[in-house]
């Protein structure tokens, strides 16, 4: 270890290797790409090292701290420089070393997927939870709220693919609680689907809620639910994913909703056998609670308008919509 | 259920209800607890402040709703249950009680006066259950008293305990009604925790009803399980050995209903409750209920058994249901709130003429506006 000495700091040529960067969060990044990572890359294959890394001196520790710097130190090992120029700092109390870490993230954690890695790295790393809360939260424009907090780490703690797939996704902070309350095997499940089936955010969101709540309501496993023939009839089928998409959904959908599928059945085997070809839309309200069908039609010509009232007195029409209306 | 901590608010000090909380906390403050379940454990006695009177706060237009008053000096309870929407409600989760009758009976007089016309039927349920602790029960004997001097006015306690010796040998001239919640034995076990079993809950009904109270009978919520239809036959015919229709002032009749935000409480609060998987669906007041051609089944069952039993005399209403609902299950639905609120009045003044002793004007009850 080479030590120069400056008015104002001590910067020292270092071995890459030497250093400690048990405080590197970056890393942890990896997959979760963020804006900045890929051009910070960049301009070092460019211009090389340009600024000293930051580290502090931590008692009964040999190596410094680094604060400031992982990615030139991981770009230093990669590329075989033999030191590295960092600047030690003098020691700093727990609340200002995590400041300065969440400072230096923080543009970084765009996400809420990232936001809750972070802190559930500094929960990790030994961070009192008051500091957490009090001083790390309002930086990322959080509540200081405990119960927040803890919110946050269930989040960190969902499965791998599943965080990437809501970090892509940009999911909500709602979102990603309620996910965090599913079983976990049930979300590594659903998470696995993808590409078989076309998962988007909401369809997610969809197929957790519903599978969980018929698995509660059936005291079934994650494993039987998946093992039934038509679960896997509809999976294994040799079709494209969003086909199979639909009629994943249709059928967790029947299964959770049993009463309102058969009423809607009904409905709209009347709405076939009596309006198929009739020049008007007929629409009941879906949640069955009210007793009302909306009829709408639209007319470009007199004689169109006389064959909507035509339709409209025919003895069918009121025939169906009596038909409709008694299964409210 | 005995109170981990009773905190006495300074200016009852002398209040003859606080008489049996000697040791208390004095405290100007409330203890201002925010987790539910503990705030149920801790006892704030307060006095009066605001009005504490008013209508149901669950009335909405859209639906038809019995318009009950409700005097809110009870907020938290000491019992668990599973679909109580108190766990999305309260701020401050600390089990208070406004201990101050005199206050809450002036408040009442001031009002209904305002109404001579009208019968009130005031609970005391709003924000938990009217017998649920023995400080409370001697706050509802309290009330008893009183509302025996009033003309228009009915007292209505319902509960899910047994506690009912505070209201035994009262002079309440009939204008107390004394009710209870009631579903089968299996939903009292697993989503009515730490209340009366059902057993309790008749003996005490039945002590009641020898007193001469007119009873009260809530079959709400109704809970969807395996076998629901056989365990509410049986209910009906328990309670019915209890009591007799006669004694029997109105039934009503609903089901599980909630906000959606209640469902995440309410499965982490009781993750082995199942009430929250049933088939549900949001309806126009923003509340989950089972769908219609299901709590249509319900209640035709509740009818007919209230028929076998020869109970379909007692006045039986639906609680927060459409008309098409009530169509379908009655034949027939009220056109107002204020019909609906007539068609009580009129049944108990008809069966119970000492609670409601004049006949109600129906022309006054139609104009009622909400
Ligand atoms: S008795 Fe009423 S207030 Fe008490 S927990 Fe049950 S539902 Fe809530």
């Amino acid at each position: 270890m080479e030590r120069i000495s400056l008015a104002c700091e001590k910067i020292s040529l270092i071995s890459p290797g030497e250093l400690d960067t048990s405080l590197d969060f970056s890393s942890k990044l990896n997959p979760f790409k963020t804006k900045d990572q890929e051009l910070l890359l960049q301009g070092l294959e460019r211009s090389g090292i340009l600024s000293p890394i930051l580290s502090i001196k931590k008692t009964g520790n040999p190596n410094p701290l680094v604060i400031d710097g992982f990615k030139r130190i991981k770009w230093a090992l990669s590329s075989k420089i033999d030191t590295v120029c960092v600047i030690t700092l003098p020691q700093m109390e727990e609340e200002e070393l995590v400041v300065f870490l969440t400072t230096k993230y923080a543009p970084t954690l765009d996400t809420c997927v990232v936001r809750a890695l972070f802190l559930y790295f500094l929960v990790e790393k030994s961070f009192k939870h008051k500091t957490i809360v009090e001083k790390v939260m309002p930086i990322l424009g959080l509540e200081p709220h405990k119960g927040l907090l803890e919110r946050y780490l269930k989040i960190a703690g969902l499965p791998h693919k599943l965080l990437l797939f809501c970090h892509e996704k940009d999911f909500s902070l709602k979102r990603c609680i309620n996910l965090s309350y599913k079983p976990r095997r049930l979300l590594e499940t659903i998470i696995g689907l993808n590409g078989i089936i076309s998962l988007s955010a909401s369809l997610l969101q969809e197929l957790c809620d519903n599978i969980h709540d018929i698995l509660r309501r059936d005291d079934m496993d994650v494993e039987a639910f998946f093992e039934l023939k038509q679960v896997r009839d509809i999976l294994g089928m040799e079709k494209d994913p969003s086909t199979k998409t639909r009629l994943l959904r249709r059928f967790v959908w029947q299964m959770r909703y049993p009463v309102l599928s058969s009423v809607h059945a009904q409905i709209e085997e009347i709405e076939k056998r009596h309006f198929s070809n009739m020049p008007f839309c007929i629409k009941w309200d879906r949640s069955l609670e009210n007793r009302k069908i909306t009829i709408t039609g639209s007319v470009s010509s007199p004689n169109e308008l006389d064959s909507l009232i035509d339709a409209l007195s025919d003895k069918g029409t009121k025939e169906g919509i009596n038909k409709m209306l008694a299964r409210f | 259920m005995k109170p981990k901590s009773v905190t006495l608010h300074p200016d009852l000090i002398r209040h003859p209800f606080s008489q049996n909380f000697k040791g208390a906390r004095v405290s100007k403050k409330s203890p201002m607890l925010t987790d539910y379940r503990q705030g149920k454990r801790h006892l704030f006695i307060s006095p009066k402040k605001g009005d504490i009177f008013h209508i149901c706060a669950s009335l909405d237009t859209r639906y038809i709703c019995c318009s009950t008053h409700v005097i809110s000096h009870i907020s938290n309870c000491p019992f668990e249950c599973t679909y109580c929407f108190l766990q999305n409600y309260l701020t401050d989760t600390t089990l208070t009680v406004v201990a101050d009758t005199k206050a809450i009976m002036a408040e009442i007089k001031d009002k209904v006066a305002k109404q001579p016309w009208r019968f009130f039927r005031i609970g005391t349920w709003e924000l938990g259950d009217s017998l649920a602790l023995p400080p409370l029960n001697q706050m509802a004997a309290a009330l008893v008293k009183e509302f025996a001097l009033t003309k228009n006015c009915v007292l209505k306690l319902r509960t899910k305990s047994s506690a009912v010796e505070p209201l035994m040998d009262l002079d309440h001239q009939g204008k107390t009604v004394v009710s209870w919640t009631l579903n089968p034995p299996e939903i009292i076990a697993k989503e009515e925790i730490a209340t009366a079993p059902l057993e309790k809950r008749l003996m005490a009904m039945e002590k009641v009803a020898r007193c001469g109270y007119p009873i009260g009978l809530h079959f709400d919520p109704m809970i969807l399980f395996n076998g629901w239809q056989n365990a509410y036959e049986g209910l009906i015919k328990m309670v019915f050995s209890a009591v007799r229709p006669k004694d029997v002032i109105w039934i009503s009749v609903g089901s599980l209903r909630f906000n959606p935000e209640m469902k995440k409480k309410i499965e982490n609060n009781y993750p082995s409750s199942k009430i929250t998987a049933q088939e549900l669906v949001l309806g126009d007041d923003n509340k989950f209920r089972y769908p219609r051609p299901v709590r249509q089944d319900m209640y035709s069952l509740i009818l007919d058994c209230l028929k076998n039993v020869g109970a379909d005399q007692c006045f039986t209403y639906l609680c927060m249901e459409r008309w098409n609902v009530w169509e379908r299950v009655f034949g027939r639905y009220p056109v107002s709130i204020g019909h609906l609120d007539y068609l009580i009045a009129r049944s108990v003044h008809k069966r119970f003429p000492k609670t409601c002793p004049t006949m109600p004007p129906k022309g006054k009850y139609m104009a009622l506006s909400y």
